[in-house]
C-alpha cells in the first residue's frame, strides 16, 4: 500500500508541478529575484563568498547540507520499498540513520533563521480570500504564498516525522503502537518529500516569495 | 547376484504359492469379515456433541478378522481395518505425517529431514523425499521404501514407505525384499502412537518391532495390547507367515471384555508426550545432572499443549505454525501462529490473523523500545526461541563419560605429567577431589575401577570447567591450544562463566585421552534416535546438529536454525552433487577408509579421523567400480563433501573448493519459546544484540567435519548475508544513539517552539483584526503574521 501511495503521490507532484509550470510559465528573466531569500540570487550555492556573514555563510551550508540529507534520506528511505519491495536494513540504514539527525538539525535552524521572513502578511490575505471562495487557479498562481506554505508545512512535518522514530527508540509503546508510529514515519516522510519538491520548485521560480 | 533371486524358479514358485494361499485364506474368510470399507468416514465428523466418543471397540487383524482373547494363534491388530472401520484411513494418509514418500508431496517450510550417518564413510545425508533444499532424495541415493523404513522406521508413525510394497514387475527392487514384506508385513498407521491417550502406550517398545523389522506388530506392541515374541529380522526368506507362527503374539486377555471388545483410551488431540518422542531435542551443553534445570517451552508450562497450535482436520495436514501458510487454508489457520496468536489486533489489522484478534487469551507483546523494522527482518523466534546466542555453536559440551577415550592413557599421562612437574597436570590433580586422587593411586584397569573412576573423573572435570578460567599463562605454556581456543582466549573476562573455555583448555591439554565434543550441539529425538531403552539404547553422536545458529529463513527474516555440514560422496553433475549411498562405498572402499566390522559402530557413531589421502585413494576405488559394473555414473565425477567445501581429484592431487552443493543444512526452530522476560533485547535493551561482541552476529560457528586437525570457524554473520563490516558499523553507532536521540530531540522541541510561538502570533493577529472589525467594519486591517 505504502508503494502504491508513494509512486502516486510521487507522480502526482511532478505531474503538478510540470502543470503549474506550463500554465504559469515564470517571469522572462527565468528565476526571478527572491525578497526573502536574497541569496538564493544567482550562484545561491556559493556560501563561501565573500560578501556574506558568518550567519548568511551557515545559513546556506545548513541550505545545502539540509538538501543533500534530504536526498539521501529519500533515495535510502524509499529506495529498498519502492525498488525492491524490502524493508531499510544494511549499510542504507546506516547511512540513513546517520543523514536523519544531521537533516533535522539543519532544518531547525533555516526554520529559525527563515520563519520570520516567511511569515503571512497583509498581503497574504488575498490567497485566503480565493481560498475560502475556491478561486484555487488564482491561488495557485501566487508561488508566494505556496511557497510560503510549503515552508510551514514542511516544518510541521518534521516533528512527527523525526519524533516518531525517536520515540519508539524508548521503551514507551506497544507493538501496535511501534507500528503505528512507523506508518507515522513513512507516510510523514513521503508527505515531507514532496512538500520539499514543492517548495524547491517554487523558490526557486517565485518573485515575491517572501519578504 | 541381486537379480539371480528375483528371477530364480524357487523366488517364483514360493510367490505363486503364497498367492494363492492367500487369495483362498481370504476368499474364504471374507464371509465373516466386517471389513474397513464399511462405515468408512463415520467417526471422522462430529455429531455436535463435544465430548470424545468411547472406543470400546472390536480389533482386526490385516486380514479383517475380528480378534479374539481365545484365539489360539491370533494375528496382530491392523490399524488399517481396526481404525478404518469407522475413520477414514485412505484421507488420512495423505497427511502431512504420512505422505512424504509418495510423488511430490507439498514440500512447506524447510523442515528436520531424516539423516543417513555412517561414521565409516564419514557421512551425514539430509534425506527428505520433499523438496526441500540440500536435502537428497531417497531415490538419489537408491534407498528403496523398504530401507528407508529399515533405516529410520524406529521413529516412524507408520503408512508411506511402510505401505509402499514394490510392484512384483518392479525390476528395480532388490529381489530380497519381495521375500521380506510378507513376513515383516505392512508398517501401516499407527494411529495410537498419537492418539492412545494410555500412559502405557510404549513408543520404545513399538520402535523395538521396527528394529526386528516385526513392522505389522508395531501397533499392537506399542498400545501395549499383546506381547510379541519372535524377530522377522532373523526369519529366513523363505519364511511362510500364512502357515508358521514363529512370531507368536500373545494378547493381554484382561483387556478383552465378554464381548471380546477392547477399551481404547483415544483422544482426539494427542498428548504432548506422543509428539515429544519423534519431537524431542537435546541440548548437548547440558549434562545428565543438569537435565533438570532444562525449561520447558513457555506455551507448555503455561498449560497449552501442543495441538493447540498444530491443529488438523480429518486429513491430517497438520499447521505447522507458518505465517503465511497456503493460501486455502489461510483463514482456518490464521491465527495458528505467533503472529496470529499474539498480534491480533481486530479489525484495524491489516492481516487475516490480526483481523481475527488472535486466540486463546494470548498476551500481547510490549516490544517496548524495539524499532517496527526488527518485525520485518527478524522472525518473531529470532529473539523468543530456542538457546540464546552461543559464543560457539559447534564447540564443546560438558564432559560425560565416553569423553575419556583411553581411560588407562589418561590415567597414566596425567600421573607421569605431575611427576614431571607439567603445571597443568599438578594443577589438574590438585583440583581433583580426594576420592578421586585416591582412586587413580590406586587404578588397576580392573572393570569396576574404570567405572568409578570415569564417573568421579568426569564429575570433577565438570565442576572444573564449570569454575573460573583455568587459564593462567606460565600453567598453559606448553600446551598447543587450537585456533578458536585462542579466540576464546582474547574474550575471556574474569567472572564470566567459562565452561566453554575451560573444555576446551582440557582438550588442548590432554589431545589423545580427552575427545573433542562440538559445543553448541543438539541431538534430536529422529535423527539421533533418542528415546529408545534397554538393549536398543544408542548412544548416537552424528550428525552434529549445531544450534542455534541465526540466518534466514526461506521469508528472508532472521530466525535461529539447527544446522548440520552435509558430508558425502556423491557424483558432480551440473553443479549438482548426488550422494552415493554410504553401504556401497563401505563394501568397496573398506581397506581405505579402514573399516572395522568388529567395532559396534551404533554405540561408536561418531567422526573418525579422516584425511585427504583417504579421499585420493577411495574415488578412483569408486570409479574402478562403475567402469567394472558398467554403471550409468561411470563418466561423471567422484566427489566428497565436507563443511561447506568440495573434495575433488584432480591430476591425482585432492582440491578443495567451496561449493553451494555442500551449504549447511539448516531448518527453523520453533521452540523452546522463553519467557518475555529472557527474551532478546527485552526492554529495548539494543546493546544485547547491536553491540560488536554480540554473539547475535560474531558468535562462532563450527565448521564441523571429520578431517582432523584444526577446528575452523565462520562467524555468524556469515550465514547471515551480512556484511561484517555492516554488522560492526552498525553495532558500534550504538555508542552513539543516546546522544543521536538528545540532538533530534533538542531540535525537534526547537522547531515545535518555533512553531507555536508563530500558531500563536497568529491567533493574536486574527485576534487583533477582529477587534478592529468590530471598532470599524470594513477598515480593519492586520499586522503581519
Amino acid at each position: 500500500m505504502f508503494e502504491i501511495i508513494s509512486y502516486l503521490g510521487l507522480i502526482g507532484v511532478v505531474g503538478f508541478i510540470v502543470v503549474h509550470f506550463m500554465v504559469f510559465p515564470p517571469a522572462k528573466k527565468g528565476i526571478a529575484e527572491l525578497k526573502s531569500f536574497p541569496e538564493f540570487k544567482g550562484q545561491w550555492w556559493c556560501f563561501w563568498s565573500s560578501d556574506l556573514g558568518l550567519l548568511g555563510r551557515l545559513d546556506r551550508l545548513a541550505f545545502l547540507v539540509a538538501l543533500i540529507c534530504l536526498s539521501a534520506l529519500f533515495l535510502t528511505g524509499f529506495g529498498p520499498p519502492l525498488l525492491g519491495g524490502k524493508a531499510l536494513t544494511g549499510f542504507l540504514l546506516i547511512i540513513h540513520a546517520t543523514a536523519a539527525p544531521v537533516f533535522i538539525v539543519c532544518v531547525a535552524f533555516l526554520v529559525f533563521n527563515w520563519a520570520y521572513r516567511c511569515r503571512f502578511d497583509a498581503e497574504d490575505r488575498e490567497w485566503l480570500r480565493r481560498l475560502c471562495s475556491c478561486r484555487v487557479f488564482g491561488f495557485l498562481k501566487e508561488s508566494g504564498v505556496c511557497c510560503k506554505l510549503a515552508f510551514w508545512f514542511g516544518a510541521i512535518l518534521c516533528v512527527p516525522v523525526a519524533m516518531s522514530i525517536i520515540v519508539s527508540m524508548f521503551p514507551i509503546f506497544g507493538t501496535h503502537g511501534l507500528e503505528t508510529l512507523f506508518k507515522i514515519h513513512q507516510y510523514g516522510s513521503l508527505l515531507l518529500v514532496l512538500d520539499s519538491m514543492v517548495l524547491l520548485y517554487f523558490v526557486c521560480r517565485a518573485s515575491n516569495c517572501c519578504r | 547376484m541381486r537379480h539371480e533371486l528375483k528371477t530364480s524358479p524357487a523366488a517364483f514358485r514360493i510367490e505363486a504359492y503364497r498367492m494363492l494361499t492367500t487369495f483362498l485364506g481370504v476368499f474364504s474368510l471374507s464371509f465373516f469379515a466386517t471389513g474397513a470399507e464399511v462405515g468408512k468416514g463415520l467417526g471422522d465428523g462430529n455429531d455436535g456433541n463435544r465430548s470424545g466418543p468411547i472406543h470400546l471397540i472390536t480389533l482386526y487383524d490385516d486380514k479383517g478378522m475380528p480378534i479374539k482373547a481365545t484365539h489360539q494363534k491370533p494375528r496382530p491388530v491392523s490399524m488399517k481395518k481396526t481404525c478404518g472401520e469407522c475413520h477414514n484411513y485412505e484421507k488420512i494418509s495423505k497427511g502431512w505425517h504420512f505422505h512424504s514418500g509418495s510423488e511430490q508431496p507439498p514440500s512447506g517450510r524447510v523442515g528436520e529431514p531424516w539423516v543417513l550417518t555412517d561414521s565409516w564413510t564419514r557421512s551425514q545425508i539430509p534425506i527428505s523425499n520433499r523438496d526441500w533444499k540440500g536435502a537428497q532424495k531417497p531415490s538419489d541415493l537408491q534407498m528403496s521404501p523398504w530401507q528407508v523404513m529399515s533405516q529410520f522406521g524406529s521413529h516412524m508413525p507408520g503408512g508411506n514407505y511402510g505401505e509402499m510394497e514394490p510392484d512384483e514387475d518392479d525390476l528395480t527392487v532388490d529381489p530380497a525384499e519381495f521375500l521380506r514384506w510378507p513376513i515383516s508385513g505392512h508398517f501401516e498407521i499407527n494411529c495410537l502412537a498419537c492418539h492412545n491417550a494410555d500412559r502405557r502406550q510404549d513408543p520404545s517398545g513399538a520402535a523395538l518391532q521396527a528394529a526386528r523389522q516385526n513392522y505389522r506388530w508395531i501397533a499392537t506392541v506399542g498400545a501395549g495390547l499383546a506381547v510379541v515374541k519372535g524377530v522377522s529380522l532373523t526369519l529366513d526368506d523363505f519364511y511362510d507367515p500364512e502357515f508358521e507362527y514363529k512370531i507368536k503374539t500373545q494378547y493381554d486377555k484382561n483387556l478383552f471384555n465378554a464381548d471380546n471388545k477392547v477399551f481404547l483410551d483415544i483422544v482426539r488431540k494427542p498428548p504432548d508426550n506422543r509428539c515429544y518422542f519423534c519431537h524431542s531435542v537435546q541440548d548437548m551443553g547440558k549434562s545428565k545432572e543438569e537435565e533438570w534445570t532444562r525449561h520447558e517451552d513457555i506455551h507448555l508450562t503455561a498449560g497449552m499443549t501442543c495441538t493447540d497450535c498444530h491443529r488438523n482436520g480429518v486429513d491430517h495436514m497438520i499447521s505447522r505454525g507458518e505465517e503465511h501458510p497456503d493460501p486455502s487454508d489461510h483463514e482456518k489457520v490464521a491465527t495458528m501462529s505467533c503472529r496470529g496468536c499474539h498480534l491480533g489486533n481486530g479489525a484495524e489489522g491489516d492481516e487475516e490473523a490480526h483481523r481475527q484478534g488472535g486466540q486463546l487469551g494470548a498476551p500481547h507483546p510490549k516490544h517496548a523500545g524495539i524499532p517496527a523494522v526488527h518485525f520485518e527482518v527478524l522472525s518473531c523466534t529470532a529473539c523468543h526461541s530456542g538457546p540464546s546466542p552461543k559464543e560457539i555453536v559447534g564447540g564443546s559440551s560438558p564432559f560425560s563419560v565416553d569423553d575419556i577415550e583411553d581411560l588407562q592413557a589418561f590415567v597414566t599421562e596425567l600421573m607421569l605429567r605431575k611427576n614431571a612437574e607439567d603445571p597443568v597436570s599438578m594443577f589438574l590433580y590438585d583440583e581433583l577431589s580426594d576420592s578421586t586422587r585416591d582412586q587413580l593411586e590406586g587404578f588397576d584397569d580392573s572393570p569396576s575401577d574404570r567405572v568409578e573412576l570415569q564417573g568421579s573423573l568426569i564429575e570433577d572435570f565438570n565442576r572444573i570447567s564449570q569454575g573460573p578460567s583455568i587459564y593462567e599463562t606460565e600453567r598453559f605454556e606448553g600446551v598447543t591450544l587450537r585456533p578458536i581456543t585462542k579466540q576464546l582466549l582474547d574474550k575471556s573476562q574474569p567472572g564470566k562463566n567459562h565452561v566453554q573455555f575451560n573444555r576446551l583448555l582440557l582438550e588442548d591439554a590432554y589431545p589423545k585421552a580427552l575427545s573433542r565434543y562440538p559445543l553448541g550441539i543438539v541431538r534430536t529425538a529422529r535423527v539421533h534416535q533418542l528415546g529408545l531403552h534397554g538393549k536398543h539404547a544408542l548412544v548416537r553422536r552424528l550428525p552434529h546438529i549445531m544450534s542455534p545458529v541465526f540466518k534466514p529463513g526461506e521469508d528472508g527474516k532472521i530466525a535461529p536454525h539447527r544446522m548440520f555440514w552435509p558430508a558425502y560422496w556423491g557424483i558432480l553433475k551440473n553443479d549438482e552433487v548426488k550422494a552415493i549411498s554410504p553401504a556401497y562405498i563401505k563394501e568397496i572402499a573398506a581397506d581405505a577408509l579402514g573399516v572395522d566390522d568388529q567395532e559396534n559402530q551404533e554405540k561408536i557413531n561418531d567422526w573418525r579421523p579422516f584425511t585427504t589421502e583417504q579421499i585420493a585413494e577411495v574415488i578412483p576405488l569408486i570409479k574402478e567400480d562403475f567402469e567394472a559394473m558398467d554403471d550409468p555414473r561411470q563418466n561423471e565425477e567422484i566427489v566428497y563433501l565436507s563443511a561447506g567445501k568440495l573434495y575433488r581429484l584432480v591430476d591425482g592431487e585432492v582440491v578443495t573448493e567451496e561449493h553451494e552443493a555442500a551449504e549447511a543444512y539448516a531448518w527453523p526452530i520453533g521452540h523452546d519459546v522463553r519467557p518475555a522476560s529472557q527474551s532478546l533485547g527485552v526492554n529495548g535493551d539494543c546493546r544485547e544484540c547491536h553491540n560488536p561482541q554480540s554473539n547475535f552476529f560474531v558468535g562462532n560457528v563450527g565448521l564441523d567435519s571429520p578431517f582432523t586437525g584444526e577446528v575452523e570457524t565462520k562467524p555468524m554473520v556469515d550465514f547471515q548475508e551480512l556484511d561484517p563490516a555492516y554488522t560492526w558499523a552498525f553495532s558500534f553507532s550504538f555508542v552513539f544513539r543516546p546522544i543521536m536521540k538528545i540532538v533530534v530531540s533538542v531540535a525537534c522541541i526547537l522547531l515545535s517552539m518555533i512553531l507555536i510561538w508563530y500558531v500563536l502570533r497568529a491567533l493574536g493577529c486574527l485576534s487583533e483584526s477582529a477587534s478592529k472589525k468590530l471598532k470599524n467594519p470594513g477598515k480593519g486591517e492586520s499586522s503581519d503574521v
